[in-house]
């Protein structure tokens, strides 16, 4: 067993031997396991290429969507494994925010955060969508800056009311995991900071799994710090023991930016 | 600035104030001890000087840290910088000083010519009187941005100087 691997108790996921591989010759995950905290913010760190996003996409079987995908292991969410939930039910439970905002476009901003529940044929009054769309956007801290503009189409909004809007859209589920690829890289440094205050509020309700390039972003909102290398999982700690102490010298080396 | 950062700041200069002020009270039973001009200190007063002393060491450690982990988890401003940096020599300065109080307290009972001691107490009891001085202004010309306070500690370590030179003179002068 690595001993540079945080134990958990309670995971909220347990990804058990994961390997993911684009047919036969590129492995992109290799033997990973880990467990992830409940109601924390964990950050998955490496150089470009290092499977950090094939990792992230595996725990809602987004990976799947690609082609000749072989997948090994296991990942438990609360101790069901997700290869025996049905993909529909496991993406509510687990949200998925990307890096470019990507609202709807010919959706208003209501339609975008009640999406979810109208493409499943999931049939609700007027008043539990009214509920769910006011309930998602004051959690995003967005309610307030487009109650009156609700049946307008988003793409007046900025580029971070976007994301945000994207955040609520993937919270009307309430969903338990919310994954998160990179959902900063686009925007400017307000929106930047915007955001990441929204989830470290988040976090008290849900548990968020977070791919970053920005190492200083998993340094100032991240509670545990996943680094990955070649598709290995190298070094997964308290992040303020990983960037104090690193175990391993190539944790050590992508954090003092000798490569990645 | 994000939450985290703002919260990690304000977290170490509340805890800076509250060390400085554990400090500030080991300097003040001091003062009792000296202006007593006794040698013989009371059981209450070591107790109570030895607890806040182990305080004064964990304060010292704790604070330390939080300081690294902010420089290194939160990448302050270049202002912020400079202030947790010059946090981080106080806190180590607080801690001597810390260390001295005890020096000091568990010295007087060895001294065997209580004659020369309360010759020489009135010197060392204003020593000690602008010294502690100097080191309350310091920490609240720190705490308050005070340029006064400053200027003024600076100048007032010459007076210390002079005090100092004074005492030495006395006590060869007397052999």
């Amino acid at each position: 067993m690595n001993e540079n691997i945080l134990q958990i108790q309670h995971p909220v996921l347990s990804i058990s031997n994961l390997m993911i591989a684009y047919g036969k010759d590129k492995s992109a995950v290799r033997d990973v396991t880990a467990d992830v905290k409940r109601n924390a913010i964990t950050a998955i760190m490496g150089p470009s290429g290092c499977g950090k996003s094939t990792l992230l996409r595996a725990i809602n079987r987004m990976h799947e969507l690609y082609p000749n995908i072989q997948t090994t292991g296991d990942i438990l969410l609360n101790g069901e494994s997700i290869y025996k939930m049905s993909t529909t039910r496991l993406r509510r439970k687990i949200g998925m925010v990307f890096q470019r905002p990507n609202p709807f476009p010919t959706m208003s901003i209501y339609e975008n955060v009640i999406a979810g529940y109208d493409l499943n044929g999931s049939k609700l009054k007027k008043g539990e969508k009214d509920a769910i769309v006011e309930s998602s956007l004051h959690d995003v801290g967005l309610f307030e800056e487009v109650k009156d503009s609700l049946n307008k189409k988003g793409n007046f909004l900025s580029g971070g009311q976007q994301q945000r809007l994207c955040i609520a859209r993937a919270l009307a589920f309430k969903p338990e995991v919310i994954l998160m690829d990179e959902p900063t890289s686009a925007l400017d440094p307000l929106s930047t900071a915007k955001i990441e205050d929204l989830l470290v509020e988040l976090k008290k309700q849900y548990t968020i799994v977070l791919v970053t390039h920005n190492m200083s972003q998993a340094a100032r909102i991240s509670d545990n710090a996943m680094f990955m290398y070649l598709g290995e999982l190298v070094e997964y700690d308290k992040t303020k023991k990983m960037f104090t102490n690193p175990a391993d010298s190539r944790t050590e080396g992508y954090l003092t930016g000798k490569f990645g | 600035m994000n939450i985290k950062k703002e919260n990690a700041i304000h977290n170490i200069f509340d805890h800076f104030e509250d060390y400085a002020n554990l400090i500030l009270s080991q300097l003040s039973i001091l003062e009792k001890v000296i202006s007593s001009g006794s040698l013989v200190i009371p059981e209450e007063i070591l107790k109570e000087l030895n607890i806040n002393e182990d305080k004064s060491d964990k304060f010292e450690v704790k604070l330390s840290e939080k300081i690294v982990d902010t420089i290194v988890l939160q990448k302050p401003v270049a202002s912020d910088l400079r202030k947790l940096m010059a946090c981080y020599q106080i806190v180590i300065n607080l801690e001597r000083i810390g260390d001295l109080v005890i020096d000091i307290v568990k010295f007087i009972p060895r001294i065997k010519e209580s004659e020369t001691y309360n010759r020489m107490s009135e010197v060392i009891y204003n020593m000690l009187l602008v010294s502690v001085n100097m080191v309350q202004k310091s920490l609240l010309s720190f705490i308050n941005s005070d340029k006064e306070f400053a200027i003024w500690t600076i100048r007032n370590d010459e007076v210390v100087d002079d005090m100092n030179h004074k005492l030495i003179r006395k006590a060869i002068g007397k052999r």
